[in-house]
């Protein structure tokens, strides 16, 4: 026959190093050097087939050459070793009923093989391609490590950014700290303002009733308002969910400041359409201005307009509490703008001290 | 050029000459980052310009210190990996010189858009090769002379390489096996993965 060959087993094992010739009683003649490797100090050859290899599928065969018989070449197997590793390769029947030759590979299993059993490059077949998935998996690793490395700077300079923000990106409105950027730089420059903080109301409501989808339009909508209501120099700035400050640069009257909060309630309460509905809301406006201290320390401030917009939510929702110098003539304020008022009580700090402070009303003025 | 590649030079040079070199280096590109990042790919002017900083700086030629990048991917411990990826390409020195032509191939199964060059590797017979290094990037021929050099020492193996000089657009390197068996080389484990 033209096609058999004779092939001396080692050269078998230069082509195959993890072979194995079984004679027809099932007694290894001869193992590849691979094989060998992974079996250290143990005797291969005369050793019976099945007492270093289980046969995992096909099942039920008693013998190997009933294997390569009935079930065709594909064998997996398992070593006898600790991990009980895996094996996988063909088994077929030598011309002559002269045994069994059994080549194997580890398989997937090759990466946990090569740390087990200390195998090296030579270990492995020239048409092996072995070598290329370690390169492969250790190349991945370190293109995944870097890659993560990179993701984790660009989150860390994003933070940053943030940060650095000084825009609500929703409104496009200063953020509290534009808000306080802006305030530093008036206090420095000794330029006078007026602080309007501005809580609307029943926004929970929109939120709950109709999603967040439209509570954002909402709030893009009294971005908008408070843009037309004010001058291209003011600040306007979103500082909390439904929270937001407008800073009127220097000096306004309370007059203009009454006028201004008044139409700026009526404004919030205009409907906004969302779908077939509309949500409505209001505000709660609370306003101080810095020529009302002697040095206008931003935190006071600050404290003193959200104590007013407490009062006028206290007073029912919907309208302005002015911050008021203690001991000023607040029934003179009531004569000149016909404006009533709902608390009467005049402060009782001595000097230039605000009424707007723990445990004392505030003196208001009320505007619907 | 890729930023893995750009990347690697900056570590080379952090690492050779120190952090304060590279931060005059960064402020000199002016490129509003401190350092490259490996998954990005970058002007390849930016490449050249950190190059001749890099070279003015150090009063080295810009050839030398690519040679000498190429010997950090093979000698320092900073690159152990780059080492073991290209150990993975031969048994032995003759082996890996063979798997040289694979590289870019190899390179390209993790990080598909890296370009490196194609090389080409003449065997003149008697242990002499020729490698051939076509890149549209002009340099990785001496690069690759520091990496072969390195990884001779690695595998132990006597060898004379020599840049003999531009070709047609190629950089060409002269390899001559002397003693493959020369010395006891750096030990590889195949499956001594680099602790991430």
């Amino acid at each position: 026959m033209a096609n058999l060959i004779s092939l001396d087993a080692s050269r078998l094992d230069v082509l195959m190093p993890m072979h194995v010739l079984v004679s027809p009683d099932g007694i290894i003649r001869h193992a590849g050097p691979t094989l060998v490797k992974v079996h250290p100090g143990e005797a291969l050859v005369g050793a019976p087939f099945f007492d270093l290899f289980e046969l995992r599928r096909p099942g039920g065969a008693a013998d190997i050459c009933t294997v390569c018989r009935t079930a065709g070449p594909k064998v997996s197997l398992r070593l006898r070793d600790p991990a009980r590793t895996p094996v996988t390769g063909s088994a077929i029947c030598l011309t002559g009923d002269d045994g069994v030759l059994v080549n194997l590979s580890f398989g997937i299993a090759v990466v946990d093989a090569v740390a087990r059993f200390g195998l090296a490059g030579s270990d492995f077949a020239a048409t092996d391609l072995t070598l290329e998935l370690l390169y492969l998996i250790e190349a991945n690793a370190a293109a995944m490590e870097e890659a993560s490395k990179t993701g984790a700077r660009l989150a860390g300079a994003k933070d940053a950014a943030e940060a650095e923000a000084v825009t609500d990106p929703l409104t496009g409105l200063d953020n509290r700290r534009g808000l306080d950027q802006a305030l530093n730089r008036l206090i420095a420059r000794g330029t006078s303002f007026s602080l309007m903080h501005v809580d609307l109301d029943f926004f929970k409501a929109v939120n709950d009733t109709f999603g967040h989808a439209a509570g954002d339009l909402v709030l893009q909508g009294v971005a908008g308002i408070l843009r037309e209501v004010t001058r291209g120099e003011d600040v306007v700035a979103r500082v909390g969910g439904d929270e937001f400050v407008v800073v009127f640069i220097r000096a306004t009257t309370e007059a203009k400041l009454s006028a201004l909060a008044t139409r700026l309630i009526s404004r919030l309460e205009e409907p906004v359409p969302f779908g077939d509905c509309e949500a409505r809301v209001s505000g709660s406006i609370g306003i101080t201005s810095s020529h009302l201290y002697d040095y206008p320390d931003l935190d006071r401030m600050e404290r003193d307009a959200d104590a007013a917009v407490y009062e006028s939510k206290r007073r029912g929702r919907s309208c302005f509490t002015l911050v008021q110098p203690v001991g000023k003539a607040a029934d003179a304020l009531d004569e000149t703008r016909g404006e009533r008022r709902t608390e009467d009580q005049p402060g009782v700090q001595a000097g230039d001290q605000l009424a707007v402070q723990a445990g004392d009303q505030p003196e208001v003025r009320a505007g619907d | 050029m890729h930023g893995l590649i750009n990347r690697s030079f900056e570590s080379f040079l952090k690492v050779t000459y120190g952090a304060s070199l590279w931060a005059g280096i960064a402020e000199e590109l002016d490129a509003g980052f401190e350092q490259f990042e490996p998954v990005l790919h970058y002007d390849d002017a930016l490449s050249y310009q950190m190059l001749e900083s890099a070279s003015n700086r150090l009063a080295k030629p810009p050839e030398t210190l690519l040679e000498d990048f190429g010997t950090f991917l093979v000698a320092a411990p900073a690159a152990e990996r780059v080492r073991r990826l290209l150990r993975f390409g031969g048994v032995d020195y003759e082996d890996f010189l063979a798997s040289l032509e694979d590289l870019r191939g190899r390179a390209r199964l993790a990080v598909p858009d890296l370009d490196l060059p194609q090389v080409e590797l003449e065997d003149r017979g008697g242990g002499l090769y020729r490698l051939v290094c076509r890149s549209p990037h002009k340099g990785f021929g001496h690069v690759y002379l520091g990496m072969l050099r390195a990884l001779a020492d690695d595998y132990g193996a006597l060898v004379l390489i020599e840049f003999e000089g531009d070709a047609d657009g190629a950089e060409v390197l002269t390899i001559r096996l002397a003693d493959v068996d020369f010395a006891e080389g750096r030990a590889f484990d195949l499956a001594d993965r680099v602790a991430g």
